[in-house]
């Protein structure tokens, strides 16, 4: 043991007690990170210097909840409040591009042999899927079995693209828009965005309205952003707090797409690390919660942005700019769930 | 046996995932169960309540902007949150002492634990106050002093006229004898 040891030693009590001068603190961290027998005494003391506050416990004056709540949720939106208005964001943008087009752009090609028109009904049917469910009344409508399958909104959406063509597109427009308005509206109701709600895919698991909304935003935005490629302007992606809500929303239910898609067997699971604002890293697992955690089979590195437009089936997932360490199919079948997370 | 719902591991975790969320129900889940642990922490401490308000507003919007900063496998909201309260109003009596000195005599009168919260800590607040009763007496004065008045030790030495390493001694001593007590009892606090 050599002196500095013993010195922190004596300086542990009074450290758990916030007792020394900030050099003093300072050294003993240093310590502790070193030591693992004094930073299981420092834990110890720890949980005694704990227990210490238990003991003083008075309930401040109610006023103090409001206020308290409300100072956090102006650091730091609530999700459910970020997201619709993160949506309605998106849902001006779309409009402000949709009325600035000529009768021959709204006759362009944008994607999968789609017109603007024809996409547009396509957000129109997508959206409903939703609408429908808020519009609702208390009493859950029954659920028809044979509609719940993966194929619901390639049906709807081919349905309202027959039901548009040959519209003047104006009208078209309006609908979208009177829909995603409603939809706001509906979703500012008290408690609404708790509600557990189905996605696009109703395969997938029942959601708060918040991470729907989050679905809507990103279609939405996913939209903006083929027309505006097929009109040659730049790219106008989201803002980082709103990829960060993606990025969020394709973290979340990505196990659910890997089992949807048969990929739970057997279970590989991979690291998800991105880069770029709005990054982080997370574990993408198969598995159902509870299940015992096993290393990652594999670690795919890309822009967290790269990884909202993989989200939408705009990036082939082979050729997204990405990095695999670790088991290559691995990493290929998440890629992969991860396109199926839009809603084309 | 309390029930309430932060003696359970998984009410930890379960809320620190919310909070990552952006779920601002689990705030007020959190403010419910520790607000009067924060604010009655902050109020002994600082001996003033509009202090104790902002500190307890400082804390929890901390934890509202950054709740990974607490590890669930680290240990437990309680004990995180009483951390950082007392940190706080360490610094602040420590501040307020440079403008200034304050005497225990000119001290507001501390407020007393609300009977309803001693009924709320329950069973873990009395197992620990009568593990601090039946401490040494020199090692209590000392970890009261240091505790609930944020003296430093140095300060500690001076008001009990004792050398400072005696000081760091009783207050290492005395926190040794708690934490084995409260274990030996399975007090989790």
């Amino acid at each position: 043991m050599n002196d500095g040891h013993a010195a922190v030693t004596e300086l542990l009590g009074a450290w758990a007690l916030h007792a020394c001068s900030v050099e003093e603190s300072a050294t003993v961290e240093d310590h502790l990170a070193g030591c693992p027998a004094c930073a299981a005494e420092a834990d110890r003391l720890g949980r005694a210097v704990a227990g210490l506050a238990t003991t003083v416990a008075v309930s401040p004056s109610a006023r103090l909840r409001g206020a308290v709540l409300a100072a956090a949720v102006a650091r730091r939106p609530a999700a459910g409040e970020e997201a619709s208005s993160g949506y309605a964001t998106w849902v001006d943008r779309f409009d402000t591009l949709l009325q600035s087009l000529t009768p021959a752009q709204w006759r362009e090609r944008v994607i999968h042999d789609l017109t603007v028109q024809d996409l547009v009904a396509h957000l129109i049917a997508t959206d409903e899927l939703l609408a429908a469910q808020l519009g609702a009344t208390d009493t859950e409508a029954p659920e028809d079995p044979a509609e719940l399958d993966g194929g619901l909104p390639a049906r709807r959406s081919a349905a309202a693209i027959g039901e548009h063509r040959g519209r003047p597109p104006e009208r078209t427009r309006a609908a979208w828009r009177a829909q995603a308005d409603r939809l706001l509206h509906d979703a500012g109701e008290p408690g609404s965005l708790d509600r557990e709600v189905r996605l696009a895919d109703p395969r997938l698991p029942r959601q708060p309205l918040r991470t729907a909304l989050v679905q809507r935003l990103f279609e939405t935005w996913i939209h903006t952003d083929d027309i505006r490629t097929v009109l040659g302007s730049p790219p106008d992606p989201p803002n980082e707090r709103q990829v960060a809500m993606i990025v969020a929303f394709g973290v979340r239910l990505l196990p659910a797409a890997l089992r949807l898609a048969g990929a739970d067997r057997p279970p590989r699971s991979a690291r998800l690390v991105l880069v770029g604002p709005a990054g982080g890293d997370w574990t993408i697992s198969p598995a159902v919660q509870g299940a015992p955690a096993r290393p990652p089979d594999a670690t795919v590195t890309m822009e967290a942005v790269e990884f909202c437009y993989l989200l939408g089936n705009r990036r082939d997932p082979d050729s997204v700019p990405h990095r695999v360490e670790g088991d290559p199919a691995a990493a290929a079948t998440l890629l992969r769930a991860a396109t199926t997370l839009g809603c084309d | 046996m309390e029930q309430r719902p932060s003696s359970h591991p998984r009410w930890d975790r379960e809320v620190c995932e919310r909070l990552v969320a952006g779920d601002e129900a689990a705030l007020g889940e959190l403010y419910d169960e520790l607000s009067p642990l924060v604010y009655g922490l902050a109020a002994r401490v600082t001996r003033d309540w509009a202090a104790a308000e902002d500190i307890t507003q400082e804390v929890f919007v901390r934890v509202w902007e950054d709740p990974q900063a607490f590890d669930p496998a680290r240990g437990t909201w309680r004990s995180w949150l009483g951390t950082m309260t007392h940190r706080r109003a360490v610094d602040w009596v420590r501040r307020s002492a440079v403008r200034h000195r304050r005497t225990a005599d000119a001290a507001p009168p501390i407020p007393a634990p609300d009977p309803e919260e001693a009924a709320v800590a329950g069973s873990v607040a009395k197992s620990v106050q009568a593990a601090v009763d039946d401490l040494p007496a020199a090692q209590r004065e000392a970890i009261r002093l240091a505790y609930f008045d944020g003296q430093t030790y140095r300060q500690v030495a001076e008001t009990l006229g004792i050398p400072e390493g005696t000081a760091k001694s009783r207050l290492w001593l005395g926190l040794r004898r708690l934490a084995a007590r409260l274990q030996a009892e399975g007090i989790e606090a």
